[in-house]
């Protein structure tokens, strides 16, 4: 790739924390800039610095891409998704008759381990702010977390055969559609960049 | 950001330096922004259907050009008359001119 030595410094940094077909179109348009610059300036070192300082330092770059992602965008939906659902289940489970108490230990503790992992994928893939690859792992990871995570709260709510109440309901729907939400955000998380 | 983004594709393909080139160029250098910055609101709008981008090998680099669509044309459209209607209002308000009528 012809250029100058910053230039191709400049474009390592991205190419580690960006996706490759990224870093290729941000390589085109820095190197025109760099052509520009020379064809302005004349020498490769001035010119290498005007397109360099024209681009954009590499923290910048990366937290643009990371800001417009939809990695971070379906992190953020499940995590406000988060308290609701979690509070209608709360409610359920404390007004319950009984039959919440029925619950296996294993399976709490499950339930715990789940939903302590999504929390912790899902506040990462918001947070990060350097690392694209970090942040659509950890989203696509808080996302499956999350349908597991309610797929078992389901699973387990159905094999106990609790007495039908509005609050029950509320939280089921609540699961449902938390579960459809990241099923739903999943395939987009694979395919688009 | 997104109206100005699409009136530089309005006239045909660009690659994204070229958009940025155009942005500064039309607006008399005043609205200079770091070139990788308009990469991501690039993508955003692909992914909102307004542009399309296509690949192409240009003096031995892969080069992605966008072009509207034509959901990018009606969405130009209404961000242009959305403005002109702001304006308009602002206009008449520093003014002190009466206030155009509105539908």
């Amino acid at each position: 790739m012809a250029g100058h030595e910053l230039i191709e410094r400049h474009l390592r940094t991205l190419a580690e924390r960006l996706p490759g077909p990224v870093v290729d179109e941000l390589a085109d348009g820095l190197l025109a800039s760099y052509d520009d610059q020379m064809e302005r300036l004349g020498d490769p070192d001035a010119a290498a610095r005007a397109a360099l300082a024209d681009f954009g330092d590499a923290d910048a770059v990366t937290a643009a891409f990371v800001r417009a992602s939809p990695a971070r965008h379906a992190a953020f939906t499940l995590l406000a998704a988060g308290p609701i659902v979690g509070l209608c289940w709360g409610t359920a489970l404390i007004t319950a008759d009984g039959w919440a108490a029925a619950i296996p230990p294993a399976a709490r503790l499950v339930l715990g381990l789940l939903l302590g992992s999504a929390v912790l994928m899902l506040v990462t893939a918001v947070r990060e702010q350097r690392h694209y690859h970090t942040v659509r792992l950890a989203a696509l990871g808080g996302a499956g977390t999350v349908a597991v995570l309610d797929t078992v709260i389901l699973g387990t709510v159905v094999t106990l055969v609790p007495p039908p109440s509005l609050l029950l309901l509320v939280a089921l729907t609540g699961s449902v559609a938390r579960i459809m939400l990241a099923v739903r955000a999943i395939p987009a998380l694979i395919t688009r960049l | 950001m997104d109206g100005l983004l699409l009136a530089t594709l309005e006239d045909g393909p660009q690659h994204g330096y070229a958009v940025k080139e155009a942005l500064r160029d039309a607006t008399g250098g005043k609205l200079d922004l770091p070139t990788g910055t308009v990469y991501p609101a690039l993508h955003r709008l692909e992914r909102a259907g307004l542009i399309k981008g296509s690949w192409s090998v240009v003096s031995g680099r892969r080069r992605r050009t966008y072009e509207l669509t034509e959901q990018g044309r009606r969405s130009l459209a209404g961000a242009r008359d959305h403005w002109q209607e702001f304006a308009a209002v602002i206009s008449a308000a520093l003014g002190g001119g009466p206030w155009p009528a509105t539908n």
